[in-house]
């Protein structure tokens, strides 16, 4: 275990779910990390987030997905020594934003960064771990283009059957309809829609399913891909917060909600693949391992 | 109940890292193996309480008379008690009840059909239990003690070590599983399957993900002979702690894994660390906190685990026991635990729920019995499913048990002839446990399984009187 003296504290980063991140200098190696420091609570001892994360993160070593270096530990606080990027990829789509239009990526680099967003999401599940934060705040980029996942604060191990988990997961605008409508039965394919929702916000530069309580959610996402019923989603009705009201949408065409916010013309494979990623019904949901071996990443694979 | 183990005791004095010796497990396995390297001399065979242990050296002896030609004392074999400890170099008949006791509630001739196959095969064991007469600094202070706090005992003079249980492998076994393996394993899901349409089952990575919780589950091993090295620790201490750590668990509702994740914590620390008396409780209150935080959707409140603990710690002292466990451990805190290794296994039953109800009691009183605290989840699974499918009346473990358990019935019966052994005389072994199964809410578990035990006593008594005539008038 290092000591806290060993790094020299420098720029705030941000906030993270439950700690403050600053950047860091090691004295010794020269080398800068993130550091995460997590303040320890008199009143419940060490959070849970922490327990999980560090405990998580020392289990998961993998290119795509940021390297915990080391934990200190010290009387009032807990710092997260982590690997250093430069950037997340959500400042770095708002440093694109000209006036106020937002700008998506180049599509190669959409291309490349969602296989590597879904190369660490499967190393994750394959190790048994569901994120339940995905958001484009959550995934480290640097200047080599190399995208990582970070911020396990919300991820927690599964067993086989997965158990019901809290519903209270997930960033609201890449949380998954079966989620919004009170299931607890996910797995898996949460972690998916997620996926789904930062493609198409890399593609166009703003966030697909913009609302601002759970009601909204569900609607906008119902306005795109079609209000689900018992005939395209089983089960659907019995979940606890299915409203037989919910407006009838039929899906749209979401080649023509994404392109004029693109630059150059989108084929039909990528919309295949957001397709596969934002199934309403999480069974119809295409695994990471699946989405790697869609037709779009064909360059990588062959 | 509460307390106990803090108040008894006078000594006051705080974990801190000065004041423990740390042991590291290393070191531990190092010794372990010089000591077995030396002799077999001093060998210390446990007194284990059992019910039926005549019955069980009778079967033995006419056993070892009948395959053998090999008289064996029915002392001899009451010590042994027929289950899992094989001296080295004497024949033991581990697994010797289960086969019986299978056969017997139809008492019909296949017994001896069972008997003869199975037995035969001598299911090895490594030797328990060398004795350390020397050199280590044990705990001579204690080794006159009388513990008033537990009537089982024979666990308390630590001054043996003992090899780990381990499931016997050898080129047969390797071949049964790997014929299971053949039959039943697939690369993709299978389509008639309806676990493949069910997303909490992932099957799509179910394979891979069984193949890395074997993995882990080797990696989150306690040392089985941590109380060796304990000072101020022993198993029975143990015992009172875990039965008080049961009815919490019980009492906040938490969930099986939970339980697991807790016994796991509070014997890796140990493993590592030496915990003082009067600390013992607050790490195992801290050890259920740490698995609940890790575990459960709604954790229980410091303020909940202080009530619990009818204050005899404060809040700090939770804290503080917390932060230790936690650092001591580095933080590793996914030990897999049995809970899905043994819904696994009964996926070979289309998830009979009767068997795995029943096993999970069973399952659940192996966390007392201080032999098989570093047996792995995925065998001790196996065992408790495949001694509740015995109970219930089922005999077969097939390739497809083999499969989904990864283990073979060879493998699984010494295991299983100690958990059953320990439910013979199940109050005094795990009191707790047997009351929490025998409510309705747990399916009267505990009861079936006495109830089970005493009828089938009755019946190889009397068959085996029936056989004693039967020699007589032959």
């Amino acid at each position: 275990m290092s000591s806290s003296s060993q790094f020299k504290q420098l720029e705030k980063l941000g906030n993270g779910t439950y700690a403050t991140v600053y950047k860091g200098l090691n004295k010794t190696t020269g080398v800068y990390v993130a550091l995460k420091e997590v303040k320890l609570d008199s009143e419940e001892g060490t959070p849970s987030t922490a327990i999980r994360e560090i405990s998580l993160m020392k289990e998961l070593k993998h290119d795509n997905i940021v390297r915990l270096y080391d934990v200190i530990h010290t009387e009032n606080k807990l710092t997260l020594v982590f690997e250093y990027m430069d950037n997340d990829l959500k400042k770095y789509m708002d440093s694109r934003i000209v006036g106020n239009t937002p700008r998506g990526l180049e599509l190669h680099l959409v291309k490349y960064f969602q296989w590597q967003l879904l190369e660490g999401l499967a190393f994750c599940h394959e190790n048994k771990i569901l994120h339940r934060d995905l958001k484009p705040q959550n995934l480290l980029i640097n200047k080599k283009g190399q995208l990582k996942l970070g911020d396990f604060g919300l991820a927690r191990a599964f067993g086989i059957p997965v158990n019901t988990f809290s519903s209270e997961v997930v960033t609201l605008w890449y949380r998954a309809p079966d989620v919004l409508m009170g299931s607890r039965t996910y797995s898996t394919s949460i972690d998916i829609w997620s996926c789904g929702c930062i493609l198409a916000e890399m593609i166009t530069g703003k966030p697909l399913f913009l609302g601002s309580n759970d009601e909204e959610q569900l609607k906008l996402i119902f306005d795109t891909m079609g209000t689900p019923n018992e005939a395209t989603w089983p089960g659907v009705t019995s979940l606890p917060k299915y409203n037989a009201n919910f407006q009838q949408r039929l899906p749209k065409d979401l080649k023509m909600i994404l392109q004029p916010y693109c630059e150059s013309p989108l084929d039909d494979t990528v919309i295949d693949l957001l397709h596969g990623l934002l199934q309403l019904n999480p069974d119809m949901r295409l695994s990471a391992k699946q989405a790697l071996h869609h037709p779009w990443f064909a360059e990588y694979y062959q | 109940m509460n307390s106990i183990i803090g108040s008894q005791q006078g000594r006051y004095e705080r974990i801190d890292k000065e004041n423990t010796a740390p042991q590291e497990y290393s070191n531990n396995s190092k010794s372990t193996v010089s000591l077995l390297s030396g002799t077999n001399d001093g060998i210390h065979i446990p007194k284990h309480r059992s019910v039926l242990s005549d019955v069980t050296s009778q079967i033995e002896n006419k056993q070892s008379t009948n395959l053998n030609n090999k008289p064996q004392t029915g002392n001899a074999s009451a010590l042994n008690n027929g289950t899992t400890y094989s001296n080295p170099g004497t024949n033991n008949h581990q697994s010797t009840i289960i086969e019986t006791l299978t056969s017997s509630p139809s008492l019909s001739t296949s017994s001896s059909i069972i008997n003869a196959s199975v037995v035969r095969e001598k299911h090895h064991f490594p030797s328990d239990t060398v004795s350390v007469e020397d050199d280590f600094e044990d705990n001579d202070s204690y080794k006159n003690d009388v513990n008033e706090y537990s009537p089982i005992e024979e666990d308390d003079n630590n001054n043996y070590l003992k090899e780990p249980l381990e499931p016997k492998i050898d080129a047969s076994i390797q071949a049964t599983l790997d014929e299971s393996y053949k039959k039943y394993d697939r690369s993709t899901p299978d389509p008639m399957d309806e676990d493949t349409y069910d997303i909490v089952m992932v099957a799509e990575l179910s394979n891979d993900i069984f193949a890395y919780l074997r993995k882990l589950e080797l990696k989150f091993r306690p040392n089985p002979n941590y109380m060796h090295y304990q000072r101020h620790l022993k198993w029975s201490y143990r015992r009172i702690l875990l039965d008080w750590l049961v009815e919490v668990h019980n009492r906040f509702q938490l969930l099986p894994e939970t339980l697991y994740l807790t016994v796991n914590l509070i014997d890796r620390l140990l493993s590592k660390k030496s915990v003082l008396l009067d600390r013992f409780q607050v790490v195992g209150a801290a050890a259920l906190f740490i698995a609940a935080k890790y575990e459960e959707i709604n954790c229980p409140t410091l303020k909940e685990i202080v009530y619990m603990l009818n204050g005899t710690y404060t809040k700090e002292d939770i804290i503080a026991a917390e932060t230790y466990i936690i650092d001591s451990l580095g933080f590793e805190i996914g030990f897999p635990g049995p809970m899905s290794f043994l819904r696994r296994i009964s996926k070979a039953d289309d998830y009979e729920y009767d068997v795995r109800t029943l096993a999970k009691y069973l399952l659940e009183s192996t966390i007392m019995d201080s032999r098989l605290v570093s047996a792995v989840p995925s065998w001790l699974a196996a065992s408790a499913y495949f001694l509740s499918k015995v109970i219930l009346g089922y005999t077969t473990w097939s390739q497809k048990h083999t499969y989904y358990s990864g283990y073979t019935q060879q493998q699984i019966l010494p295991l299983a002839s100690i958990i059953l052994d320990n439910c013979k005389d199940a109050t005094a072994h795990h009191r707790v446990i047997y009351e929490k199964y025998s409510h309705r809410r747990y399916g009267n578990c505990s009861q079936i399984v006495a109830r089970w035990i005493e009828a089938t006593e009755r019946k190889i008594t009397k068959k085996d009187t029936l056989v004693n005539e039967g020699d007589r008038t032959r």
